[in-house]
C-alpha cells in the first residue's frame, strides 16, 4: 500500500513538473509571439493578447470567426492554398503574410503554421505563430521602391544627356573628317544647339541632385508677389507671351519663411509649365492663391490648359520625362524639381486636373 | 558589301524631332548614295499622315523606316501601333529599325516583341552601323 501510494506521488509530482513547465513555455511564447488556434476548418479558437492587440479585434469578436477575418487581400489565391495543402497533409508551412487590422490597416507578419495530428497522422487543429515584422516589411518595399525609382532616373537621365552627346560626337567626327572649310564652319555651327541642351540638361541634373543635400537650407521671408514677378521676368512672359493673363490673390497670406531658390524656382517651374501646356484654343489664363489652412500656408495654381487625364498619366506627372527636342524647354526635370524641393522642406503637392479644363496644383508649404 | 553595286534603296523615312540629328543623318545619307529619295518627318503624326495618304503609290511606300521613340504629338509606340493597322494594305517589305537615346531595357524589349522591327539601334547613329543597316535592308 505504501509504496503504491509514493508511486501515486511521485508520477503526480512527474505530471506537476510537466505541467508547470508546459504553462512557462506558454507564457513565454504568449508573450513574445503573436499565438491562434483554428480548427482543420480555419475557424479561430484560440487567440493570445498579442494576437487581440495587433489585429485590434477583441477576444469575442475572434473566436468562432473564420481566419479570413484578417486576410487583407493582398497575397494572390494561389497563395492561400499552397498554404492549406501544405498544412493539411501534416506540414509546417512558413512564410511572410500581410494582414488587415480592424482599422483597416496593415500589418506584417512572420508566421509559422504547425498542424496538431491524431493518432492516424491527421490534422485535428492548428497553431499558428507569429511575429510582428510590419517595421522590417514596410523599410523592405520602401528600399525596392528606391531603386526601382533610381534606375528610372538612371534611364531617363542617360536618354536626355545621351541625345545632345550623340550628336556632338557625330559633328565632331564629321568635322574631322571634312577637308572643305566651308563644310566645316557650317558643321561647327551645328554643334551650338546640342552643346546649350546638354550644358541645360546638365545644370538642371544638378540641381535635382542637390536638393537632398542641403536640408538645412536657410528660410528668409518672402512675398508671393515678388517671387511671382521674378518668375514672370525670367521667363520673359510680358515679351514673349504677351496675351497670358495672370491673376493672383495673396492677400490671405502675402509671405512665406521659405528658402528663396526654392521658391523662385516652384514658381518658374509652374509658370513655365503652364506655358508649355497650354490650349492652343484659347487665351492662357493663370489664377494663383495664397491661404492658410489648418496652420499651414497653402498654394494654388491654376490654369485652363490643355490638362491631362489623371487616371492615366497622373503618375507621370511628377515624374522625370524622357524629352523630346523641339521643345528647347522641356527638359524632363520641372516637376520632379518642384515636388522634390517641396518635400525636402516638409511639404507636398498633389494636382487635379480635366482633360481640355485645365489643371490646378495645391501645394501645402510646411506643416506648423 | 552590297552584292550589287547598282541596287539602292528607293525610299527612306526619317522619323525623329530631333532636327540636328535629321541633319547628321541626311547629310550621312547623301553621302553614300544608297538611298534615292529621304523623307523627313518630325513626329510619328506626320509620318503616319503621309504614309496613309500614299498607300496607293508603292513608289512612294518606304523600303526603309529610322523611328525614333520618344517624339511630341505622336511617339514611336503609337507610330508602329498605326503602322500595323495599315501593314495588311502595304504590298511591299518595310525594314524598320527603332533608334533612340534610350538604353532601358524595357524599350529594348518592347521594340523586339514587335515582329515588324528589325533592330533597336542605340545611338548615336555612326556611318559605319548605318552602312551596315542599309546593307541589311537591301538583302533582305
Amino acid at each position: 500500500m505504501l509504496s503504491e501510494n509514493s508511486d501515486k506521488i511521485q508520477l503526480f509530482k512527474y505530471l506537476e513538473g510537466i505541467f508547470t513547465e508546459l504553462e512557462q513555455q506558454k507564457i513565454a511564447l504568449d508573450k513574445s509571439a503573436i499565438v491562434a488556434f483554428t480548427d482543420i476548418k480555419g475557424n479561430i479558437t484560440y487567440v493570445n493578447d498579442k494576437f487581440c492587440e495587433i489585429s485590434q479585434y477583441s477576444r469575442e469578436e475572434l473566436l468562432g470567426q473564420n481566419h479570413r477575418i484578417i486576410n487583407s487581400g493582398y497575397h494572390e489565391p494561389k497563395f492561400f492554398r499552397n498554404l492549406w495543402k501544405t498544412i493539411a497533409r501534416g506540414n509546417i508551412w512558413s512564410d511572410d503574410i500581410r494582414n488587415r487590422a480592424k482599422d483597416g490597416s496593415y500589418y506584417w507578419v512572420a508566421t509559422t503554421i504547425v498542424p496538431y495530428l491524431d493518432a492516424s497522422g491527421k490534422p485535428y487543429q492548428y497553431v499558428s505563430i507569429r511575429f510582428d515584422i510590419t517595421k522590417q516589411k514596410n523599410q523592405e518595399l520602401e528600399l525596392v521602391r528606391r531603386s526601382k525609382q533610381l534606375e528610372d532616373f538612371c534611364f531617363i537621365v542617360s536618354h536626355n544627356l545621351r541625345a545632345p552627346l550623340s550628336n556632338l560626337l557625330l559633328l565632331t567626327s564629321m568635322i574631322q573628317e571634312s577637308d572643305d572649310s566651308e563644310e566645316q564652319k557650317e558643321l561647327i555651327g551645328r554643334l551650338v544647339k546640342p552643346v546649350h541642351l546638354l550644358n541645360e540638361t546638365f545644370n538642371e541634373l544638378v540641381e535635382s541632385l542637390q536638393i537632398r543635400q542641403d536640408t538645412d537650407i536657410e528660410k528668409v521671408n518672402l512675398s508671393f508677389k515678388d517671387c511671382l514677378e521674378n518668375a514672370m521676368e525670367a521667363l520673359n512672359v510680358a515679351v514673349l507671351y504677351p496675351d497670358i493673363e495672370v491673376h493672383h490673390d495673396f492677400n490671405e497670406v502675402p509671405d512665406l519663411k521659405y528658402p528663396k531658390k526654392y521658391l523662385d524656382s516652384i514658381f518658374q517651374n509652374l509658370l513655365s509649365n503652364a506655358i508649355k501646356y497650354q490650349s492652343p484654343k484659347r487665351k492662357l489664363q493663370i489664377r494663383i492663391k495664397s491661404y492658410l489652412r489648418e496652420g499651414s500656408t497653402w498654394l494654388e495654381f491654376a490654369d485652363n490648359g490643355l490638362g491631362i487625364n489623371m487616371k492615366v498619366q497622373g503618375h507621370k506627372l511628377f515624374g522625370l520625362r524622357k524629352t523630346f527636342h523641339d521643345n528647347p524647354d522641356a527638359k524632363g526635370f520641372g516637376l520632379f524639381i518642384t515636388k522634390s524641393q517641396i518635400e525636402a522642406v516638409g511639404g507636398m503637392i498633389y494636382a487635379e486636373s480635366t482633360q481640355g479644363r485645365g489643371t490646378t496644383f495645391f501645394i501645402k508649404f510646411n506643416a506648423k | 558589301m552590297p552584292n550589287d553595286p547598282m541596287k539602292t534603296i528607293d525610299t527612306l523615312y526619317l522619323i525623329d524631332d530631333d532636327d540636328t540629328y535629321q541633319f547628321i543623318v541626311q547629310r550621312t545619307l547623301n553621302s553614300l548614295n544608297l538611298v534615292n529619295s529621304i523623307k523627313l518627318f518630325s513626329n510619328g503624326k506626320a509620318a503616319i499622315d503621309f504614309l496613309e495618304a500614299t498607300l496607293h503609290d508603292i513608289e512612294q511606300i518606304p523600303d526603309v523606316i529610322l523611328l525614333d521613340l520618344t517624339m511630341p504629338i505622336m511617339d514611336g509606340w503609337q507610330f508602329l501601333e498605326q503602322y500595323l493597322r495599315f501593314r495588311p494594305r502595304i504590298g511591299k517589305k518595310v525594314v524598320i529599325f527603332v533608334v533612340s537615346s534610350s538604353i532601358d531595357p524595357r524599350d529594348m524589349q518592347r521594340a523586339k516583341s514587335i515582329s515588324e522591327v528589325t533592330d533597336y539601334i542605340i545611338k548615336p547613329l555612326t556611318k559605319s552601323k548605318l552602312i551596315s543597316m542599309l546593307h541589311e535592308s537591301l538583302e533582305s
